[in-house]
């Protein structure tokens, strides 16, 4: 018992900088806004938050300055594909790049620099006295906390509020909100902007809480894993909640069954590969003649908007 | 309206072009001209060659004069990286101080893929330049060295290892000396029978490198295990610390460790556990947890092939340097954590370790699945330890199979 509550608060733990990019990203794509830069959105986030920690001693500043730089690409972003109508893949591949390039020539004197406390285990009083659930759910992070509330706010946001009707017709049909008098520029620029905000702590994440410490391409490919979520989650965040969670539990099993049974007799390379098998059957559960009420993505997504050619 | 937002694209892409050449520029210049000394492995490189290169000069009748070598070096990754490429940048640059080479004598070039026509498209530009010693340093550089070795049959090649050949020789360092006194170290330390290592791709390289530490901790303690877990990933902050974690929960307290991240360093920190650490001194990194780090010094060997080509003595063989000659180090051990006492032992382990009288991979060896894999006695071949793939018989994990 003591194990599985120990993997499952290891999942929790190992998911979240995956569903923070998730969160992001469903944001910006409601909104009709590909953007694939995840991977250098979240690394500019992580070595940005890791700086600001190092230099200023303070974890809150280096949130704040962590969201000024995920903001930041984001206006960069949103010129390019909104105003400037550019190819969004092909400018979200260059954002990957721009951002591992930047991140590691800026990261450079800070790489393996040890020693931030970084945000620490907490116990939430009362709450993790709960049997089973207590040490799972809240002996964690503080930037774990966080998206306990940041997933239902966004949730509720999409689906029951009426700026999240316009969000959501945002990606589906812009043009009938520009009929209704809706700026769609202004607005796509605002959750691209918003969404690369999420990104980012997803990549500080790593450097603040979960290692803590900054080395090149940190991130390791969790930005891509993201963006593969967005779609099996149907752009839904709870469904993304459940994506990273089996994502990050397939990870830490496959990882701690190596202590546990080492002579289980399950190859080492089958486990490593169990995350991909778990996202192709994801994927076709989630769409296809599987599902009776199909979700395909927002019809807009990846068409940039122009008044002109309406 | 169309036009000026065609012009303002324009010049983002430039902006962003030039924003990533900017950070290019440091770190992927083509040509080494600076003599980046800050890795640890040019500390310590062996003095005596330069002798040798004198001794050499003497009878140069056969070989190529000192001041005709032109050495080409390709790079896999960037030769900041902190880890491999560096200590082998580093290495270069210490034999061309050594040999008293000029600058234009040695070519190194870093960041060539592995894969694809690169490596062999820079080997002919180093020959065009007039190289006439090519080095490969990643296994995965092999098959390019090998053909562009047929295409140039009187340059010399020499690959990391690989297949030795006629104008091609290979080299290696004997990692599984340091392994072994880290892993004699960690059995001493360890609160029980049990240690852990926590290891990058289960790929020969590395799993030398576990039997090596796994055999060790049983020279000090006959009951010594060794819990292995792979991240079966090179490179994976994330991954490491969760693998690390895992153990450290199960109550081990001392891990071993082949990789390049800080990541187990953090979570041997937290546990108050300690490690031994790979590639470079890991200290910095966790300087209550690393007891020892096993370190790379090329430097002996290069200054030994070059010397072989100025003497006429050079032969497509393969060549092992360890401990004994300093291409296999250990960082200096922690005193906070390793006690004097211990330390003498373990100079006494390191002295049979030079002196030959402990053989690492001596027979009798079984495997963790009780087959025999070398006999009382015997000894492996190059081959066999080039693709070593068991794991000891005091190692818990398996391999791919």
């Amino acid at each position: 018992m003591d194990w599985i509550v120990s993997v499952v608060a290891a999942t929790i733990g190992y998911a979240a900088p995956v569903l923070y990019a998730s969160l992001g990203e469903i944001i910006s794509e409601r909104a009709g806004v590909l953007n694939l830069g995840l991977e250098g959105v979240m690394l500019i986030g992580a070595v940005t938050g890791y700086i600001t920690a190092v230099e200023s001693g303070s974890l809150a500043l280096a949130i704040l300055a962590t969201m000024l730089a995920g903001m930041l690409t984001g206006l960069v972003y949103a010129v390019l594909t909104v105003t400037l109508q550019t190819n969004q893949v092909v400018s979200g591949l260059a954002l990957v790049t721009v951002g591992t390039g930047l991140s590691g020539f800026f990261g450079k004197p800070y790489t393996a620099v040890t020693g931030l406390e970084g945000f620490k285990n907490l116990a939430i009083p009362g709450l993790s006295q709960i049997p089973v659930l207590g040490p799972m759910l809240f002996k964690q992070n503080v930037m774990v906390y966080a998206l306990y509330i940041l997933v239902p706010l966004i949730y509720v946001f999409l689906y029951k509020t009426r700026p999240g009707l316009k969000l959501r017709a945002l990606g589906e049909n812009p043009g009938a909100l520009d009929a209704a008098g809706m700026n769609v520029f202004g607005m796509r620029y605002l959750y691209v902007i918003l969404g690369n905000a999420i990104v980012a702590l997803g990549g500080a994440y790593f450097t603040l809480a979960y290692i803590p410490g900054w080395q090149d391409s940190i991130t390791a490919g969790k930005g891509w894993i993201a963006a593969a979520l967005v779609i099996f989650s149907s752009w839904n965040p709870a469904m993304a909640t459940v994506g990273a969670l089996i994502f990050g539990g397939v990870e830490v099993l496959g990882l701690r069954l190596q202590v546990l049974f080492p002579n289980i007799g399950i190859p080492t390379y089958f486990i490593s590969m169990l995350p991909y098998v778990a996202t192709v059957l994801v994927l076709i559960l989630s769409t296809g003649s599987f599902r009776k009420h199909r979700k395909p993505g927002p019809a807009a997504l990846g068409a940039f908007y122009d008044r002109e050619a309406r | 309206m169309k036009v000026t937002k065609k012009l303002i694209g324009l010049l983002l892409v430039l902006a962003l072009a030039l924003s990533a050449l900017t950070g290019c520029a440091q770190t992927s210049a083509p040509v080494a001209a600076d003599t980046s000394s800050d890795s640890a492995a040019s500390d310590t490189a062996a003095a005596e060659p330069t002798e040798a290169a004198e001794a050499a000069e003497a009878t140069e009748a056969a070989g190529i004069p000192l001041s005709e070598i032109k050495v080409g070096v390709v790079l896999n990754t960037m030769k900041e990286d902190g880890g491999w490429s560096q200590s082998h940048n580093a290495s270069f640059l210490a034999a061309k101080e050594q040999l008293g080479l000029t600058d234009d004598q040695m070519i190194i070039i870093d960041n060539v893929p592995d894969t694809g026509n690169d490596c062999a498209n820079t080997i002919e530009m180093l020959i065009g330049e007039g190289c006439n010693m090519i080095f490969g340093t990643s296994s995965g550089l092999t098959d390019a060295i090998h053909a562009e070795a047929k295409l140039h049959p009187d340059v010399y090649f020499h690959q990391f290892e690989g297949v030795p050949a006629d104008n091609c020789a290979s080299y290696s360092v004997r990692d599984w000396e340091t392994m072994f006194l880290l892993g004699y170290a960690g059995a001493k330390l360890s609160n029980g029978d049990k240690l852990g290592f926590m290891a990058a791709q289960p790929q020969a390289s590395v799993v030398r490198a576990v039997n090596a530490y796994a055999l060790g901790a049983k020279y000090a303690n006959p009951n010594a295990t060794v819990q292995v877990v792979w991240a079966n990933s090179w490179y994976d902050p994330a991954k490491e610390k969760e693998g690390a974690t895992s153990m450290l929960a199960s109550g081990i307290n001392v891990l071993g460790y082949h990789g390049s991240t800080t990541a187990v360093a953090e979570a041997c920190t937290d546990a108050g556990a300690f490690m031994s650490g790979f590639h470079i001194d890991m200290h910095d990194y966790a300087p209550t947890a690393v007891y020892s780090s096993h370190m790379w010094n090329w430097t002996p060997l290069y200054v030994e092939f070059i010397n072989r080509a100025v003497a006429g003595t050079w032969t497509g063989e393969m060549l092992y340097m360890g401990i004994d000659s300093g291409c296999a180090q250990l960082a200096p051990w922690n005193t906070d954590i390793v006690s004097a006492d211990l330390i003498a032992e373990l100079n006494g382990v390191q002295a049979k370790l030079e002196s030959g009288e402990i053989q690492v991979f001596g027979g009798p060896l079984s495997d963790n699945t009780g087959k025999e894999v070398l006999a009382a006695g015997a000894e492996f071949t190059n081959d066999q330890l080039i693709g070593m793939m068991f794991l000891v018989d005091n190692v818990i994990g398996q391999l791919p199979s």
